[in-house]
């Protein structure tokens, strides 16, 4: 049912919106880049000064002025103060008044739903940070998603009609974002033996959905609404008072006033799914914020990704009382 | 006789369309300045309040009022939109080849210019210090601009007349 309005994401499909950001001269060396590293661009790494290098197949690469890749620093390009300066204006799209939010943050996202992170000095004011001047780092990473990523662990969070509330516990880069954009695609398209549900999304750092201008860039499902850039409680609360959703999806729970927000959920009747930072339940457990809230009982399933067998490994899945295993082995 | 009188009225014509001419450019003048800080306020509530992206609120500020400084405004926001240049490079070109079509003089150019470099390139806050700085700096051109036209309009008006029947006298 979901297939008609999908469009196929190719390999290369990053290339333009992430190309507009880039100066025309350095625009022509990352295609020149050869096609087998380009498929698999990770990251693009911007440093004034220093050499254009990518980032693919899990290594670095130093970009040479023709596109060609070398490990040898001395001849590849530099980037200069020009440059760096013209980055910015493209990242922003020339209004970068519009994106001071964002510069604190140290990220803008681009449309495709890529992000770009930025370094440079710190202004602050009153202990707070104000803005970030003389940026002259950037990191474009280059998103994508993976539809499919949540197969294997939609039988453990629906059963018939029902959703449970579920906790997604993984160490950083294990595809926990991942995994719950397509549990939100999954749950709003709906599957066989699934009617698709509504679905809203709390997306305070713009990375489940990667919205571009207030508008989903990744395939989040028909029936989501998305609050881009909200803190997480608030904006918990705007959707229960507003969209009517059956579930509410976030991303890196943690603090104290998140757990309020999910009481909210709770009495409402509405279904959470979140993620948060853990490697494992005994680390959890630790932790005074997730103990409190694993003790609570409110999360009926508490899943763990790993990397046993690859990134994105679903290494455990916990009932309620954080102890059944549910789980006979890791599976991806 | 009527050989005479018709070359007589070719150069009183020429001579008075020379006057108007020349009156126009001090009334045009004016008129551009006051039009330009009309769109840069306008500019500085779409910065504020709005956060709309920079070549959306050139170009639409652009489109709503026309003119030689609507024309300004598309231009720069056509040349952004190819996502090529800077703001101050984009700006700055789009004067240059408008430079002829305005008739805006050397120092009205001179702060639009600097009002470019810094278009678009800083916070909020300092948007509108730059947008504030360049109105006051227009007002004072705008002032010299009126007492200059009070001074020539009407006397290139007369001139063109005037100049045209003495030159008729003198050479027929």
């Amino acid at each position: 049912m979901s297939a008609s309005y999908e469009i196929k994401e190719s390999a290369l499909s990053w290339q333009e919106p992430v190309l507009e950001a880039l100066p025309e001269h350095i625009r022509k060396m990352i295609k020149g880049i050869p096609k087998a590293l380009r498929q698999d661009l990770e990251e693009i790494r911007i440093r004034e000064n220093r050499p254009l290098m990518v980032h693919s197949h899990g290594r670095d690469y130093f970009v040479c002025k023709d596109g060609s890749i070398g490990s040898n620093y001395e001849i590849a390009y530099r980037v200069t103060a020009e440059d760096t300066r013209k980055i910015l204006q493209l990242i922003a799209d020339y209004s970068i008044y519009a994106f001071e939010e964002e510069i604190r943050n140290g990220y803008i996202t681009l449309r495709g739903g890529h992000r770009v992170g930025m370094a440079g000095k710190i202004v602050m004011e009153n202990g707070s940070i104000r803005t970030m001047k003389y940026i002259n780092s950037f990191n474009i990473r280059i998103s994508r998603e993976v539809i499919g990523a949540a197969d294997k662990i939609m039988p453990y969070i629906v059963s018939g009609r029902d959703i449970c509330h579920t906790l997604i516990l993984s160490p950083p880069q294990m595809g926990k974002t991942t995994l719950l954009r397509d549990i939100a695609r999954k749950l709003s398209d709906g599957f066989p033996g699934f009617r698709g549900i509504k679905v809203g999304i709390v997306d305070e750092r713009s990375e489940i959905a990667g919205c571009w201008q207030g508008i989903p860039q990744r395939r989040v499902g028909m029936r989501t609404d998305v609050l881009d850039s909200c803190p997480k409680a608030t904006g918990i609360m705007m959707m229960i008072r507003s969209m009517s959703p059956k579930v509410i999806i976030t991303d890196e729970i943690g603090r104290p006033e998140d757990a309020a927000a999910i009481q909210e959920t709770l009495n409402a009747g509405i279904r959470i799914i979140a993620s948060a930072h853990a490697a494992d339940i005994q680390d959890a457990l630790a932790r005074p914020f997730l103990s409190k809230l694993l003790e609570s009982k409110v999360f009926e399933r508490i899943a763990v990704l790993g990397d046993s067998l690859g990134v994105g490994t679903l290494e455990k899945v916990y009932d309620s009382d954080c102890t059944t295993q549910l789980l006979g082995q890791p599976i991806r | 006789m009527i050989g005479k009188l018709i070359n007589s009225s070719v150069i009183i014509v020429f001579s008075t369309l020379i006057g108007l001419e020349m009156a126009k450019r001090y009334v045009a003048r004016t008129k551009e300045l006051s039009a330009m800080q009309g769109a840069l306020s306008r500019l500085e509530t779409e910065i504020v309040h709005y956060a709309s992206r920079l070549p959306e609120a050139l170009n639409m500020i652009g489109q709503s009022i026309g003119g030689g400084t609507g024309k300004l405004f598309c231009l720069t926001a056509k040349s952004l939109n190819d996502k090529k240049c800077t703001v101050s490079e984009a700006w700055r070109s789009s004067l240059d080849n408008l430079k002829d079509e305005l008739h805006l003089q050397q120092e009205d150019l001179d702060i639009l210019r600097r009002f470019g470099d810094q278009l678009g390139s800083s916070d909020r806050e300092g948007q509108v210090k730059f947008i504030q700085l360049t109105l006051m700096q227009l007002r004072e051109e705008e002032k010299k601009a009126r007492a200059a036209r009070e001074k020539y309009e009407k006397m290139y008006r007369s001139l063109g007349l005037l100049g045209g029947i003495a030159l008729a006298i003198i050479l027929l």
